[in-house]
């Protein structure tokens, strides 16, 4: 699959184009400057000056709530009523984090378990991502999965270069997106192509990582989650879970049933397993009551069980679990003590 | 004055002395323009404290899980706070030692990140200098303007604490302030019903339900939440324009008379909702109703919980007539 170059004056119409194979979604900045994802943008409201979007576009195929089916009581049982399927998503604009934040979606929703409402969304839908040129000094995507030199999650990765876009195709979906749209696209020159490896240099300079990943696994183990390193390690945590619900590669979600007796809907809400009340059960029992062991079960789950049963860690290093914490508790900072500390035996 | 060295100084004596079991302050982490709580124990550790224009943080909400008597550092607006759980009993006085900190004003989460003059990667430190914040960057150093500091800074009137047991930073001690200014509050007051609905609604769209506002609120003290109960379900969990508002309505509800406009929930949202606007107009009702101010005196009987004949709710419950 060839790199093509895409005129900036072509982005215009490419992304009409676009429109054509589904609802499209762009960053957009709005009045107080905050930046998001939002459908059907016009042209001259999509932003492409952003680091990165506070939340990830994982809501788009996993929102934070969506109602799985809507029930009727009838004479003899329930009528049930499946949500139907929506328009496919074109996501433009895509910062590699959250494009790698839906390969760990995919394992966990289109996997071994096959939930319908994602797999449907996510096979239908085009991602498109914009290379990030000033990764934030909270990034570390490069460190943990590489994403720099090896992008992956995203059908097409654009690289901004002198004048458009360097459009790699990263999937075959993304190649042939690419070929129905051939007026539009030029072949790339030596220039541009020098410009996008000193650009990729740049970004990996820029971020900074502290951790060996690979060493975690090993380390969960031998350190339980009663041990003092994770009760010291919670302590200044609010136990709020903006951690977890920005992150891109977060799945957890809780099942409420709203109803008026009569009838109602099953809804499908995203959860936190930093909330106290998370893993609660019938009766008052909690095996996770203490804040430490909340973040033992969160970073083990991503850094030792993922990798061991999805072949993946579930972190794509996009830092804002770092940047919107209350506190700025740092992951990596975490992980690297984590992986130094030495429980002292009586 | 290096408030930073003489909060070291005095948490290392009230640590090494006995005086507190914990001290709540904070420190800096891997990159200069965040601070991070810090729970210190060991005397030891009190070299990692710190006090900047980062000290953003009301820390108040770490005292209730803290080992007491707990030592906390604290600007005169978390005083508030603290003076709150003080007055409705979840706290002893003896069981806190107050370190009080005189305070410039800190600056708002975004503040260093959206300034043109400097890249986030190029900060090295953020001082205090004589009442004005400086950035020290790799390509020089920037006073901050007075717009970057949080909303509250720039109307406060408690600069230095009123009541403490250490007070950090030198200077006079403060006096007990009035009520807050309520920031913003008269632009809102000034929209017609219709523009503030679609203003919240709009604000609202952004809202994730995470709870970091109630989670970071150092008076969101209850065990059992309204909003995660179950039986009966008063919210949902959905993301709903509608729903969010109601939630939020809660809490207003529930604070009204006791938020001290801390500004912690807004600080801690990380969609940007300014809620500070919401909590402001209830405590300014509160205010100019009762005549109350909360967080002030420990003393004094917070307004939720007196009863006045000459209360003007009476009134009007009873259409206007005397008893």
């Amino acid at each position: 699959m060839n790199m093509k170059f895409l005129p900036a004056a072509s982005l215009k119409d490419w992304l009409d184009l676009l429109r054509s194979h589904g609802t499209l979604i762009a960053p957009v900045k709005e009045k107080d400057g905050f930046i998001a994802f939002r459908p059907d943008p016009d042209f001259e409201d999509i932003t492409l000056d952003y680091q990165n979007t506070v939340r990830p576009i994982r809501e788009f195929f996993l929102p934070h709530s969506e109602t799985l089916f809507n029930f009727e009581t009838v004479q003899n049982g329930f009528d049930i009523e499946r949500n139907k399927p929506e328009e496919p998503l074109v996501i433009f604009g895509v910062r590699l984090c959250d494009a790698c934040g839906l390969e760990a979606l995919d394992r966990a929703f289109s996997g071994k378990y096959t939930d319908p409402y994602y797999t449907e969304r996510r096979k239908n839908a085009l991602i498109i991502s914009l290379f990030c040129t000033e990764p934030h000094p909270a990034c570390f995507c490069e460190g943990v999965q590489k994403l720099m030199t090896g992008p992956k999650g995203a059908d097409i990765l654009l690289y901004p270069v002198e004048g458009g876009f360097l459009a790699d195709p990263l999937s075959e979906k993304g190649d042939k997106i690419i070929g129905e749209s051939k007026k539009l696209f030029k072949e790339p020159d030596a220039e541009q192509l020098k410009a996008k490896d000193a650009m990729v240099e740049k970004a990996v300079g820029a971020q900074s990582c502290i951790v060996d990943f690979s060493l975690l696994p090993e380390k969960f183990k031998e350190l339980p989650p009663s041990s003092p390193f994770w009760r010291e390690e919670g302590e200044g945590c609010v136990s709020c879970g903006v951690c977890s619900f920005l992150c891109p590669a977060c799945q957890c979600f809780s099942v409420q049933d709203i109803s008026d007796g009569k009838s109602g809907k099953r809804v499908r809400c995203w959860a936190t397993c930093q909330d106290c009340r998370f893993a609660k059960m019938a009766g008052g029992i909690d095996p996770r009551p203490e804040k430490g062991e909340r973040h033992y079960h969160r970073l083990s789950h991503k850094f030792a069980d993922a990798p061991a049963r999805n072949d993946m860690i579930f972190c794509t290093g996009c830092g804002r679990c770092i940047r919107y914490c209350p506190s700025h508790h740092d992951v990596l900072e975490t992980l690297k003590k984590f992986l130094e500390y030495e429980e002292v035996k009586p | 004055m290096d408030k930073s060295k003489n909060l070291r100084e005095t948490a290392k004596t009230l640590l090494s002395e006995g005086a507190v079991k914990s001290i709540i302050g904070y420190k800096k982490g891997r990159f200069p323009f965040y601070l991070q709580p810090a729970i210190i124990k060991d005397p030891e550790e009190a070299a990692s404290l710190v006090f900047t224009p980062l000290s953003r943080q009301n820390l108040v909400s770490f005292i209730k899980k803290a080992a007491k008597p707990v030592g906390v550092v604290v600007k005169g607006c978390d005083l508030r706070s603290l003076v709150d759980l003080l007055q409705e009993h979840q706290i002893g006085r003896g069981d806190v030692r107050i370190i009080g900190v005189t305070c410039a004003g800190v600056l708002k989460g975004d503040a260093l990140e959206h300034d043109p003059r400097f890249k986030p990667a190029e900060i090295k430190d953020v001082v205090e200098d004589d009442g004005r914040i400086k950035v020290i960057t790799s390509s020089g150093e920037f006073e901050m303007p007075e717009d970057s500091m949080m909303e509250k800074c720039r109307s406060c009137s408690v600069h230095a604490p009123y009541l403490y047991d250490d007070l950090i930073g030198g200077g006079e001690p403060g006096k007990a302030p009035g009520p807050p200014a309520y920031p913003g509050v008269e632009e809102i007051e000034k929209m017609t019903p219709g523009e503030k609905r679609a203003f919240w609604l709009d604000m609202f769209s952004r809202c994730i339900r995470c709870n970091a506002c109630r989670q970071a609120c150092p008076l969101c003290f209850c065990e059992e939440c309204v909003m995660d109960e179950a039986k009966p379900r008063w919210v949902t969990a959905e993301v709903d324009p509608v729903e969010n508002l109601f939630a939020h309505l809660i809490r207003i509800y529930h604070s009204a008379g006791r938020c001290v406009s801390c500004g912690e929930c807004e600080r801690a949202c990380p969609v940007g909702i300014p809620l500070s606007l919401l909590y402001n107009k209830a405590a300014k009702e509160v205010n100019e109703l009762f005549g109350y101010n909360p967080g002030v005196d420990p003393e004094a009987q917070p307004a939720m919980l007196t009863y006045r004949l000459e209360d003007p709710e009476c009134k009007s419950c009873l259409g206007g007539r005397n008893l």
